[in-house]
């Protein structure tokens, strides 16, 4: 008896079973679609996102190519010591963050002040005219606006060096590309002149988005333009510019790649080379195995600064919002 | 409402500013402009702002006599139309599964695709993994590691859920498989957000020049802003024998002239397209600064 319901059971849980895998299956079956949509997402984040990280391993390794990840010597944190006492390194690391921090600096203020004032402009049609030309510089790559800049700028009748020698100020052109004083303004500017535009867009989806009563009333009680900037539009963006603050400070790793680049030339390396060229140019330039190694290794604190950051400035941001909603 | 005085100075002096700016946002293009089309001789004469003052078209028939600028052309649109229309298809499609709440990896293909945002291998490690896969050195390597973009995949996720769930549910009562429901409906009714990636996709592959200079060394694979590029940072003249040296007869053009043209014919289809594009570009910031 109790072995006859003992298999009863079996066979009832048995059955249940293959009930619920033939639901399972069933129901793979009916998603086969959605399953075979997301395949080669899946293989693509593995191959070009998720395998390069296991890479990182070169960093703590005398990464050899013919020998590979498994079979190069681990060297712990040799690479770190290493590119530590690279007066490369260590110059590109303070390149990087002056660089960066002076964008912030002074890009994040002139980027606010510029969407205040185009805000303040009510003739639509010359508004919409303004915003469309200031946008355009930011649709075009940094190979085509360095290519710009450098014969705007340049000593061979470039207009800049003719402007300034026709009035007197200059006695003979200038290689402001060559000097190491007047490359980083020219960085910052050009930075400037290409992003402030795209950049005051999300100031002015903000601006647009405060009560225009506010206005009215205050100007009723005699405001005047720049009071009302001051006491309405700006605490109106506040959050906004917090957010934007932080999120960009989040990035003192990063000076931007392309600009510095494409503007960058062997004179001013010594104040215009940042963490991110560095690592290209050992890659390009070092056929020695070593290089890949210490590359990566700057790359791999790079990261992790910037990570830190990153996560630091969110946690902030969240305290800050939290405190302002208070 | 009487105005100030104050309040009129205000505005002028604004708009005078804005003036200034819009000028020297367009001011570098007509001056690259007008010097690509004066005679490089003259040119080198200085005091070309606007205009050019002796009319030529010979840095334009120098460059397009030259194969290489049609190479790198080729190669810059075959890269444009490929990459498009692979990115879009296939983030639609992904997208498309996120907007799923029943389909059980839903979770995990979110993670899967947010968690590369904040970390990655870095420069030289993806360069490794590039030449594992044999993926150095030819066309593939401007379109296979640049198929996907997460940014993209959030955006139109988006803009799909917020799509009428009872279009799905009618279909699906019919029969439709999850197939026929993404391609007859979801994806044409995707088209606003479709087209501004696409538009986001298409810049991005066309100013690309780091693929090109990091991970291709054959130079008939070249882009036209890798052309570009070679001739800018170049600065002897001795460099652009490669392209006078087709041209028969006396030098008319210098290093200079050469490069300037070359800007232009660079820039040119960016600009062609610019009133149309900026639009959907401020659009599409907005929408993923917004939701992000």
């Amino acid at each position: 008896m109790a072995t006859l319901a003992e298999s009863q059971t079996n066979t009832a849980v048995e059955a249940r079973r293959r009930a619920m895998t033939k639901r399972i299956l069933h129901k793979m079956w009916d998603q086969r679609w959605l399953y075979i949509f997301t395949i080669p997402g899946i293989i693509f984040f593995l191959l070009f996102s998720y395998y390069p990280m296991v890479g990182i391993i070169i960093a703590f390794q005398d990464y050899n190519p013919v020998k590979g990840y498994s079979g190069s010597e681990f060297v712990g944190l040799e690479n770190f010591k290493t590119i530590f006492n690279l007066p490369d390194f260590t110059n590109a690391l303070r390149n990087t963050v002056i660089i960066s921090g002076l964008k912030l600096l002074i890009g994040f203020p002139v980027t606010i002040l510029f969407a205040l004032l185009i805000n303040e402009i009510h003739q639509t049609v010359f508004k919409r005219f303004v915003q469309t030309i200031s946008y355009l510089p930011y649709f075009i790559s940094w190979v085509i606006a360095a290519g710009l800049w450098y014969k705007m700028l340049s000593p061979d009748g470039g207009l800049i060096n003719e402007m300034l020698t026709r009035i007197g100020f200059l006695n003979e052109p200038f290689y402001f590309m060559g000097s190491t004083h007047a490359f980083l303004p020219i960085v910052i500017f050009t930075e400037l002149w290409k992003n402030i535009g795209f950049n005051a867009i999300i100031y002015l989806a903000a601006l647009s988005g405060i009560d225009p009563h506010l206005y009215e009333v205050s100007s009723i009680d005699g405001a005047s333009r720049i009071r009302q900037i001051w006491h309405i539009a700006l605490p109106g963006i506040r959050g906004t510019m917090v957010l934007l603050f932080i999120l960009s400070a989040s990035g003192l790793m990063s000076a931007g790649f392309d600009q510095l680049w494409t503007m960058g030339n062997l004179q001013v390396q010594e104040v215009g080379q940042i963490l991110d060229t560095l690592i290209l140019s050992y890659l390009r330039n070092s056929g020695g195995f070593m290089g890949l190694s210490l590359g990566a290794t700057m790359g791999v604190f790079q990261a992790t600064v910037g990570l830190i950051l990153f996560l630091v400035c969110n946690f902030v941001a969240k305290l800050i919002k939290q405190e302002s909603l208070i | 409402m009487q105005r100030s005085r104050g309040e009129k100075w205000f505005n002028v002096v604004n708009m005078l500013f804005m003036l200034v700016f819009s000028f020297l946002c367009l001011y570098p293009f007509i001056y690259i402009l007008a010097i690509s089309f004066n005679d490089a001789m003259d040119a080198q004469k200085g005091g070309i702002y606007i205009w050019p003052r002796m009319f030529s078209l010979k840095n334009y028939e120098v460059i397009f006599s030259d194969q290489n600028i049609f190479l790198a052309y080729g190669v810059t649109v075959a890269r444009v139309v490929v990459g498009v229309i692979t990115q879009v298809l296939l983030v639609a499609m992904f997208a498309y599964v996120l907007t799923k709440k029943n389909f059980p990896l839903r979770k995990f293909l979110n993670w899967w695709i947010v968690i590369p945002m904040f970390l990655s291998g870095g420069l030289i490690p993806f360069y490794i993994t590039l030449q594992q896969l044999h993926l150095l050195n030819s066309f593939w390597t401007y379109i296979i590691p640049g198929l996907y973009g997460a940014f993209n995949i959030m955006l139109v996720r988006t803009f799909m859920t917020e799509l009428p769930e009872a279009l799905e549910e009618s279909a699906k009562i019919d029969g439709a498989s999850d197939a026929r429901i993404f391609f007859s409906i979801i994806f044409p009714l995707s088209k606003p957000v479709l087209a501004t990636i696409a538009l986001f996709v298409g810049v991005s592959h066309w100013n690309d020049w780091f693929t090109g200079f990091t991970f291709i060394s054959n130079t008939k694979l070249w882009t036209a802003q890798n052309l570009l590029l070679f001739l800018i940072q170049s600065n002897e003249a001795s460099n652009l024998a490669v392209l006078s040296k087709m041209h028969q007869g006396a030098v008319t053009v210098t290093a200079e002239s050469i490069k300037m043209a070359m800007l232009i014919v660079t820039t040119a289809p960016i600009l062609c397209i610019y009133p149309f594009l900026q639009k959907y570009f401020v659009k599409g910031i907005m929408l993923g600064s917004l939701k992000g």
